[in-house]
């Protein structure tokens, strides 16, 4: 099975990242794009946006971004946007449209912060202790949403999955601005 | 209510083995509460100082506390509370709201955490796991909690790491945990 294959196959599971971390060990489709919606494989060079929203990915007295946050990294992938591929108003816009679905679905406590930022580089840089990588990141592009990407944590003891995630909030700055 | 558990719970040899049980008998209040979850954050904190008297706390020890910690512990557990209410795909990102087994795991430990240390922030993940952190002095604490009975937690200074994968929410608190906690305070 190719990795655009394994990343079809993944996403109808809870845990995508864990199902290609089993079928492609060590960032395997990092080298190959995994999307056809995609406009290529994401460079070590590239920007990422992660769209932020209120009040429950920040801390409610200082603003900034929590752990938790950026715990989906471990599961299902962390959604980010890649910013060498989008205009700031393009992820503007892609984060009011998330905002507009969930006002029209009861959900009126929500704002749309911004987002924070954080490089590829410094993302495939980060090592557990072991020195394995902690994190992959793929070029999942969607048909309304060509610049999405995901990052995805690889497979660790529990508190060194949970210090990477700590590592990863600090990676992406902690104070969400408009792209 | 009260009444009803301030005739078990004192008379417990160990309240926090039986307190999952104990919720579910009064699980009834969940209809009529004005919220889903009041019945949670009015049963802990009813029951708290009841809970104390049982385990021969003595109650200088509540009314000692520094006026700003005593009066975060009720939010902090109204903020956790609220964490089951949450709506399917709170997040935007198909999150899930936390389950009772989460939220009791984190009462149960929020209840053992000595009062004078520092109040904990809360935190909840896209999966429903509802986290605990203190952070300042170059000091990272954060504790994590998804149901099972067991927490996770790391304890960083600038000198060390620390972290366990599987400690019991009803143990004490690991030393060093404890340290770190007291780090992230700039007086305690």
């Amino acid at each position: 099975m190719d990795c655009p294959e394994t990343f079809q196959e993944a996403a109808a599971s809870a845990a995508p990242c864990e199902k290609v971390a089993q079928a492609k060990p060590g960032c395997a489709c990092e080298a190959e794009s995994v999307s056809v919606h995609s406009p290529g494989v994401v460079d070590g060079s590239e920007i990422l946006a992660r769209l932020i929203y209120s009040p429950h990915h920040v801390d409610r007295e200082t603003g900034l971004t929590t752990e938790l946050a950026f715990s989906d990294v471990q599961d299902k992938g962390l959604s980010v946007q890649r910013m060498a591929h989008a205009t700031g108003a393009d992820i503007t816009a892609v984060g009011k449209r998330k905002l507009a679905n969930d006002h029209a679905r009861g959900k009126t406590d929500r704002e749309f912060l911004g987002v924070v930022t954080g490089s590829v580089e410094a993302i495939r840089a980060e090592i557990y202790q072991e020195g394995a990588r902690s994190f992959c990141v793929y070029d999942t592009g969607r048909p309304q949403d060509t610049a999405h990407a995901d990052v995805c944590q690889t497979t660790a003891t529990r508190s060194k999955m949970k210090r990477a995630r700590k590592q990863l909030r600090d990676l992406f700055g902690r104070k969400p601005s408009m792209p | 209510m009260s009444t009803t558990l301030a005739a078990r719970w004192p008379g417990s040899s160990n309240p926090g083995h039986n307190f999952l049980g104990r919720v579910i008998s009064v699980n009834h209040r969940y209809d009529t509460s004005p919220t889903p979850w009041s019945w949670l954050t009015d049963f802990f904190i009813d029951s708290k100082y009841k809970i104390a008297a049982g385990c021969q706390v003595s109650a200088d020890a509540t009314t000692a506390l520094p006026s700003k910690r005593a009066e975060a512990k009720p939010v902090l557990l109204t903020q956790i509370a609220e964490y089951l209410s949450l709506p399917d795909d709170w997040d935007g990102y198909g999150g899930k709201a936390a389950n009772l087994a989460t939220v009791m795991d984190t009462f149960e430990f929020i209840k053992r955490y000595p009062s004078t240390f520092p109040t904990p922030k809360s935190m909840i993940g896209g999966s429903g796991v509802i986290g605990l952190y203190w952070e300042g002095n170059d000091c990272y604490v954060s504790i994590e909690f998804d149901g099972s009975g067991y927490y996770c937690y790391i304890a960083d200074t600038k000198q060390a790491e620390d972290g366990e994968d599987a400690v019991p929410v009803d143990s004490p608190l690991p030393q060093c945990l404890a340290e770190v906690i007291m780090a992230t305070a700039d007086s305690f």
